[in-house]
């Protein structure tokens, strides 16, 4: 039994070094399984992110916004009542003037206050942690947009034309972050949000999307090591969008 | 019991005359219906000579042009047969559009864009037909038919390539598969006869 014992050990052994020359970074195998396409989303995974605010610069958070504006096709015109999937925060520390800006959109709380408060069902919760307004049965009554300690979600007052496949918008309804739902659903694990497409490249990686259910996805990870704060934690909603460095 | 039979045998023959006088009137946009026109004959048969000015005079004033539907050219078959689109489009609509929203699926074959993607592309002249023009494809049977639907407030009324603006829709499969459609309808040389237009 030794003999078989230390050949098992020099196999695994093995086999580890083997996957550090192979592919560093490369998963050889996936730890959680991933939904088929043709199946509902269901709550083994939650869908969140971690924004890395010390390594993000203002033009970054600009980019952010700018890629979300691209993708969704959303425009800014200064209006008070302008849409907001995403918008950049300016903080300011009066004390010592420090400052730092970072990108504020849905966090997709586990436990949504712009769902409990909807009349009709429109804004839910989906299986995954996603928090999205289903427009269908949306009445554009508003309460979600009251209900929000983030003021995460802005309403349509004028009609639109020419809206992209991947966003339908349209007056009377309310609209926020989905977290690029579309790219995820059809990504999966390996889905990048826009916003964190625009600002990660190849040596550093300021947003981080991933499972949060999953020990063993770099977001997971990376929060174990060094922690992160949810925006309003007193509020206990548990938000899926975390932010390191504030 | 032989007329019955009879019977049954009309009625089936009636049915056919009618189903293949409808597909006949789809594709060559009569203005009349099969039963129209069947039923002032038997009128006109039926009534005496001196009454026949007046019957004339009403059938043409219950003349309703039928919609002109427009086919897509490069696509052979719609996801269901045409007679199950026309009477169910609306539910396989409704049923695909919860799945999506709600579970996130979606690689149903019955999603609006899918439709869009074929039925409005853009005219062979170039011209852009709007969703509030009674020549779109959806608009011409709705307004026929006295339905307003809402998609378009929020939906695109067109294929995303044709709005300029991708977004990431298509994936790199679709996209080829998209441009590669385009290009079979001829869109490249219609585009290099207008640069060369152009430059004249």
């Amino acid at each position: 039994m030794p003999a078989g014992g230390s050949r098992r050990n020099f196999l695994k052994a093995s086999a580890a070094i083997a996957s550090v020359f192979v592919a560093p970074g490369v998963m050889l195998y996936q730890t959680s399984i991933a939904r088929s396409p043709d199946q509902a989303v269901d709550s083994t995974v939650r869908w969140g992110m971690l924004i890395d605010t010390n390594a993000m610069t203002e033009a970054d958070v600009d980019k952010c916004v700018s890629a979300c504006q691209r993708e969704h096709g959303w425009k800014s015109t200064g209006k008070p009542t302008d849409t907001q999937w995403i918008r950049k925060l300016d903080l300011l520390d009066l004390e010592t003037g420090y400052k730092k800006s970072l990108p504020m959109m849905c966090q997709h709380c586990e436990d949504p206050p712009c769902v409990a408060v909807c009349p009709t069902g429109a804004s839910f919760k989906r299986a995954d942690g996603i928090v999205l307004v289903n427009k269908h049965t949306c009445i554009g009554c508003r309460y979600c947009m009251l209900a929000c300690p983030y003021k995460a979600r802005s309403f349509i007052h004028e009609n639109l034309t020419d809206q992209l496949a991947v966003a339908p918008r349209g007056k009377g309804t309310v609209e926020s972050c989905t977290l690029c739902v579309h790219r995820i659903d059809r990504d999966g694990v390996n889905a990048v949000p826009a916003c964190a497409e625009a600002v990660n490249s190849a040596n550093r990686k300021p947003m981080v999307f991933g499972d949060l259910n999953d020990p063993n996805s770099e977001i997971s990870k990376r929060l174990a090591k060094l922690g992160a704060k949810k925006l309003r934690a007193d509020l206990g909603l548990n938000p899926g969008i975390r932010y390191q460095g504030l | 019991m032989k007329s019955i039979v009879l019977s049954r045998w009309t009625i089936s023959i009636w049915h056919w005359a009618i189903i293949s006088a409808n597909s006949i009137e789809m594709k060559y946009n009569c203005p009349y219906t099969f039963t129209q026109s069947l039923l002032v004959a038997i009128v006109v048969i039926m009534i005496p000579p001196g009454l026949l000015a007046a019957e004339t005079e009403s059938s043409s004033m219950g003349n309703v042009v039928l919609p002109r539907v427009i086919t897509p050219e490069n696509v052979q078959q719609c996801v269901e047969p045409t007679d199950i689109m026309r009477r169910d489009h609306m539910k396989f609509l409704f049923q695909q559009r919860d799945a999506t929203v709600l579970d996130g699926i979606r690689t149903g074959k019955y999603s609006l864009t899918g439709c869009i993607n074929c039925h409005a592309q853009p005219a062979k002249d170039g011209k852009i037909v709007r969703a509030e023009d009674p020549e779109y494809f959806c608009t011409a049977c709705h307004q026929y038919t006295s339905v307003k639907i809402d998609c378009f407030e929020c939906h695109s009324d067109r294929p995303a390539i044709t709005t300029g603006k991708l977004g990431h829709s298509l994936n790199t499969r679709q996209l080829l598969a998209r441009i590669d459609s385009l290009i079979s309808n001829g869109v490249h040389k219609k585009l290099l006869q207008r640069v060369a237009l152009r430059e004249e």
